[in-house]
């Protein structure tokens, strides 16, 4: 059976995105048969934001708006409780900054060319959304690649320099271009996308589609 | 990467929306880079890049309260009476400093701060 190339487009700022990461290595244990390559790739859900951040609870209130404060509520009220069956804590009360993301995403870049991608998407996650931390800090970023084994000093020099940050912005560019306008959005061999964090059953049908599709070849 | 043109996407039910934003058009688009082009003497090129990287940053409004700055004409009034709040007002102030030397052809020459 051929294996299938996943690109799952992910902002971590994104609680969806944290549940659809565990919901999406959940559904590659239901299909053990198929491999699956997954390459992250990077989204921001709003890169206006300064690099120093902005005081969280002040900006979800302005960004949900009043008139959907109760289906925004309702929402919350979902991932609290799917997100303890995932293996999840979310502290949203207790978050205190909405970085900028576009740092996490190159510390992500990093050390998916190190083959930790997914492991420094969850610690991304974690920090941000049970510990609270301000993930667009670069000490925090780089006690969270120290934490991968990632070598730290060479993160934070990194992180001082423009480094990669043009090419993730030519990414998001890309899959803007492709349709995508929310996370986690996941794209199977380049061939059709499954857009949510979907239930693992419903990846795992979407994996076992792809492997039947016709393999195309990069370049 | 290939083509993913025509990939038919489901619709957002348990994800993160980039919240209805409203993109500028192509029309919007080519009145920034003429604008651009009319103001600044920047390589061929560069006015179409800054163009491309307001269109996937800011809105309609924000995109074409940009453009109207392109002209030299104060903007904080348009921007304070589009609501904007002040990271966005800011992002559009900052826009063209800070973007001009990613659009540059040749960043070794690139260009001095003067409209910065």
């Amino acid at each position: 059976m051929a294996s299938v190339n996943v690109d799952l487009v992910l902002d971590p700022v994104c609680p969806w995105c944290w549940l659809g990461h565990r919901y999406w290595k959940a559904a590659q244990e239901l299909v053990p048969e198929i491999a699956v390559e997954t390459v992250l790739r990077p989204f921001q859900l709003d890169d206006s934001i300064p690099k120093q951040g902005v005081p969280y609870q002040a900006y979800m209130k302005a960004r949900i708006g009043e008139d959907a404060q109760g289906r925004f509520k309702a929402m919350r009220a979902h991932l609290e409780e799917a997100g303890p069956k995932a293996g999840i804590v979310f502290n949203f009360d207790e978050i205190t900054t909405r970085p900028n993301t576009m740092d996490a995403h190159r510390v992500i870049r990093w050390a998916q060319g190190q083959g930790q991608g997914e492991e420094a998407a969850e610690a991304v996650f974690k920090a941000y959304f049970e510990e609270r931390r301000d993930i667009g800090a670069a000490d925090e970023l780089v006690a969270i690649a120290e934490a991968i084994g990632l070598e730290g000093d060479v993160v934070r020099d990194l992180l001082a320099s423009n480094r990669d940050t043009a090419e993730i912005e030519r990414e998001e560019r890309f899959f803007r271009s492709l349709g995508v306008a929310g996370v986690p959005c996941f794209i199977f061999n380049g061939a059709f996308a499954v857009s949510g964090a979907e239930a693992p059953e419903t990846l795992a049908d979407a994996i076992r589609k792809a492997s039947t599709l016709p393999q195309e070849h990069e370049e | 990467m290939r083509a993913l043109a025509l990939v038919p996407l489901m619709a957002l039910l348990a994800g993160c929306a980039d919240t209805a934003r409203d993109y500028p058009d192509g029309e919007a688009q080519i009145a920034f880079t003429t604008a651009c082009n009319e103001r600044f003497d920047y390589p061929e090129g560069v006015c179409a890049c800054l163009s491309e990287r307001a269109a996937g940053r800011f809105d309609r409004t924000e995109f074409a309260i940009l453009t109207h700055s392109l002209s030299g004409a104060p903007i904080r009034a348009e921007m304070e009476a589009a609501g904007l709040n002040s990271s966005v007002q800011g992002a559009i102030s900052r826009f063209v400093s800070e973007n001009l030397t990613r659009c540059w052809p040749d960043t070794e020459n690139g260009p001095d701060q003067q409209d910065g």
